[in-house]
């Protein structure tokens, strides 16, 4: 594919992912099992061919970085191109590390200029989707576009870009909702197809004029003087900017038919291969409705969850409707409920947790409770 | 020219299989699936990069796409090094070759290979069996004897051991006899099929062998210790009290998996300092519904599960319908278990089909004590809508 990458592992957007971001970026943030956030962007690039992908890591990249490594799991340890991690170029000039999207890309203007390929695409690493990128730059192509972005529709709008569309498809008018509002929408996804020449000519512009981002200067300024259209996710897609949503994404798993459209629908996804042994499940393991991922060992009640690799629930402990990242250990008769575990926790038997769906109890990377 | 190397492996992995049946009908027997998600292959290729050997030239033969294949450059194993690596050696690379005529034979047919790395020690290994161990420390035995081969041994049930290759040795483990599968045993030392040589006997005795011409039948067991014995070579020893299974049949296949799941013979696959690696099928976590049951077994990624399993293994991306019910049964990947299925005792291999009601195998009963007849469905077997396969039967799919 004619196309290269430039990911974000993190937007310039308020992302609030609590304790789950102290030492990590939003790429990074384990998902579902065995994944990151960014494996399925990653992945849905990697089917579609496009195998030059820099990564924008502005900080708290060390996790990011230790999952990549030098992009094997991806079939990205390519001679030319591949993937590199664009971290933070500060220049003499730059008053503080990349404040704004379009500061971040013109920092990143010798990548672009030294990429082969004719066209760019812009990623965030928070979409949960998988996506048919070579569909999206062929319609983009097609329609003789000058960008084509990615939308979907949505019943939730808060701090989202609301499009419209003529009949053709082409970008009308776009409209930022700071808080939520009703009623299904399209709205814009981080996801942008354009030429090469025009992203550094549109950097460069944003630089003069002082803009900041990408969808609010870049799509919302153009619609009237370039041709921008639209192309219309469907399948299973979601956008990692809370707690909540991560928690309901995860949950979104225990469902066939997301799994279906996440997992066996276009581009398998590819993630960081551990070697962990299959999952072994005791003789007093009560497990229903649950993703469990390989080095689990499960000897308690789960039920309603997503258990990470290499987990240990013991004898008489109970997990419902909980995220337990890898690592965890659950000691014997611990009961949690409604709990997010980020990696290496320990839960000391008999201990109680309890969270909600709308504000999961989030306990830190390798805390002993 | 390749950097010398102190000890490289060669790994026989072109032995034909036959007492797999049907698991073998496709691919040679390193490359039968074991334990959830390895191959039988893995634990020797892991046991090679954690002892610190990085150069394995790996001696196939028979049925070698899916072996060769599946090895590839070595990468899942650690195994694609600039100097050395994993090698796939087929017979007939030289000009007056043929067929690997036995295992000595494979082995002097690859003694360029060999040359290549200069080595001062050969670690010649068998791809069918599965344990964990250091061949680090083997070599420091075979060192520390001033040996010119070392023999690993594990001591079996001495009413066993007329099934083995006995090694007769005195109390410094100096071997002063072997006999294969001897009618009275002096000793219960039994030969595991490891052998650590110093090259330049090794290479000696090789030649020798291949000049016996009809006189022998180029087997290391048969002919090479024999005749290194009747040399007066220093051989020595080695005893092994770890966990170790030649699975070269359907039973010990079917044991050595069903081990896995047993706490008290377990081999530790979960030793952090010692993992056994192999490559993996790109899937997801596996879903356990409402409705499935699971006691004592081992389940990998892929798998939807909706029905219930009593000590089995499932192995990736297996589905278990509603209803359906496996007991103490090895499921190979990509396996679908339809409603209602049953299925007791059994080998399911990759890509079988049990269509919904179907039956398959023997039962649990506690008069039998558990003594049953091992059934196998052979890759990509389908057994039709209520159909009934009796414990002991073979289900292969024709060649054609």
């Amino acid at each position: 594919m004619n196309a290269f990458c430039i990911m974000f592992s993190e937007n310039f957007e308020d992302i609030e992912l609590g304790e789950l971001t102290n030492e990590r970026t939003v790429a990074s943030v384990p998902f579902g099992g065995r994944y990151r956030l960014v494996d399925f962007m990653l992945s849905s690039l990697v089917g579609a061919h496009i195998r030059d992908i820099g990564i924008i890591s502005r900080n708290k990249y060390g996790s990011l970085m230790e999952h990549i490594g030098w992009g094997k799991d991806w079939d990205l340890n390519r001679k030319n191109g591949g993937i590199k991690f664009l971290t933070p170029f500060l220049k003499k000039t730059s008053k503080n590390v990349n404040s704004s999207e379009i500061e971040t890309l013109y920092s990143t203007m010798d990548y672009i200029k030294n990429a082969l390929p004719e066209y760019a695409v812009l990623c965030d690493a928070n979409i949960i989707a998988n996506i048919d990128f070579k569909e999206l730059i062929r319609y983009h192509k097609y329609k003789n576009a000058d960008i084509t972005f990615a939308y979907k529709t949505s019943e939730k709008c808060e701090k989202e870009l609301e499009v419209s569309f003529n009949s053709d498809d082409w970008l009308t008018d776009s409209f930022y909702h700071q808080i939520n509002a009703s009623g299904e929408k399209n709205i814009a996804l981080n996801i942008m197809v354009l030429k090469k020449d025009l992203l550094i000519s549109l950097i460069e512009r944003g630089v003069t004029y002082g803009w900041t981002s990408l969808k609010m200067n870049v799509l919302a300024h153009n619609a009237s003087n370039l041709k921008i259209c639209g192309y219309k996710v469907t399948g299973y897609s979601a956008v990692i900017k809370t707690c909540e949503e991560f928690f309901k994404a995860n949950m979104d798993l225990l469902s066939k038919d997301v799994r279906m459209q996440l997992f066996f629908s276009k581009n398998p996804v590819l993630t960081r291969i551990k070697d962990s042994v299959p999952v072994f499940y005791g003789k007093n393991a009560n497990v229903t409705n649950s993703l469990i991922a390989d080095g689990a060992a499960i000897n308690g009640t789960v039920e309603n969850s997503i258990i990470f690799r290499d987990v240990r629930i013991k004898k008489g402990a109970i997990v419902k409707n909980s995220i337990i990242m890898q690592g965890t250990i659950v000691e014997e008769d611990a009961i949690l409920s409604g709990v997010i575990t980020d990696m290496e926790v320990v839960i000391g038997s008999s201990r109680m947790l309890a969270g909600t769906e709308n504000m999961p109890f989030i306990i830190n990377k390798g805390k002993l409770v | 020219m390749a950097k010398k190397k102190e000890m490289i492996a060669m790994l026989l992995a072109g032995g034909q299989g036959n007492r797999l049946y049907v698991l073998t009908d496709n691919r040679a027997k390193p490359a039968v699936p074991f334990g959830g998600k390895y191959k039988i292959v893995d634990f020797t290729l892991s046991n090679c990069t954690n002892s610190g050997i990085d150069t394995v030239g790996v001696l196939t033969q028979y049925r070698p796409l899916e072996l060769n294949s599946y090895i590839g450059n070595g990468q899942p194993w650690d195994l694609d090094r600039m100097n050395g690596g994993v090698y796939i050696l087929p017979p007939y690379t030289g000009s007056s070759a043929s067929w690997y005529k036995g295992t000595a034979n494979a082995i002097y047919q690859n003694m360029n290979f060999i040359e290549q790395y200069n080595p001062e020690y050969v670690l010649v290994l068998s791809g069918d069996h599965v344990y964990k161990m250091d061949y680090s420390r083997m070599l420091e035995f075979h060192k520390a004897k001033s040996a010119d081969a070392t023999i690993a041994v594990m001591e079996v049930p001495m009413q066993r051991a007329s099934q083995y290759g006995i090694m007769n040795a005195d109390s410094e483990l100096f071997i002063t006899e072997f006999e294969e599968k001897p009618k009275e045993p002096k000793s219960n030392k039994a030969s595991m099929g490891i052998y650590i040589f110093t090259w330049e006997k090794l290479k000696k005795y090789l030649i020798e062998d291949e000049e016996k011409g009809e006189n022998t039948s180029n087997d290391f067991g048969k002919d090479l210790i024999p005749a290194m014995l009747a040399g007066g070579e220093r051989l020595f020893a080695y005893p092994f009290d770890g966990y170790w299974k030649d699975v070269g049949t359907i039973e010990t296949l079917w044991e050595a998996n069903m081990d896995l799941l047993n706490p008290d013979i377990a081999i530790n696959l979960w030793d952090p300092l010692w993992r056994i690696y192999s490559r993996h099928d790109v899937t997801t976590p596996h879903y356990i519904s409402r409705k499935a049951n699971i006691i004592n077994s081992m389940i990998t990624e892929g798998c939807y599960v909706n029905g219930f399993l009593n000590n089995t293994i499932l192995f990736s991306d297996v589905t278990v319908e509603e209803g359906a019910s496996i007991e103490y049964s090895v499921v190979m990947s990509n396996v679908n278990v339809g409603k209602g299925a049953k299925i007791g005792y059994a080998i399911v291999a990759d890509g079988a089909v049990i269509e919904d009601g179907a039956v398959v195998g023997a039962f649990f009963d506690a008069d039998s004590k558990n003594e049953h007849k091992i059934t196998v469905i052979g890759q990509g077997a389908v057994i039709k809508k209520g159909e009934n396969v009796p414990e002991g039967a073979m289900v292969g799919v024709n060649a054609n």
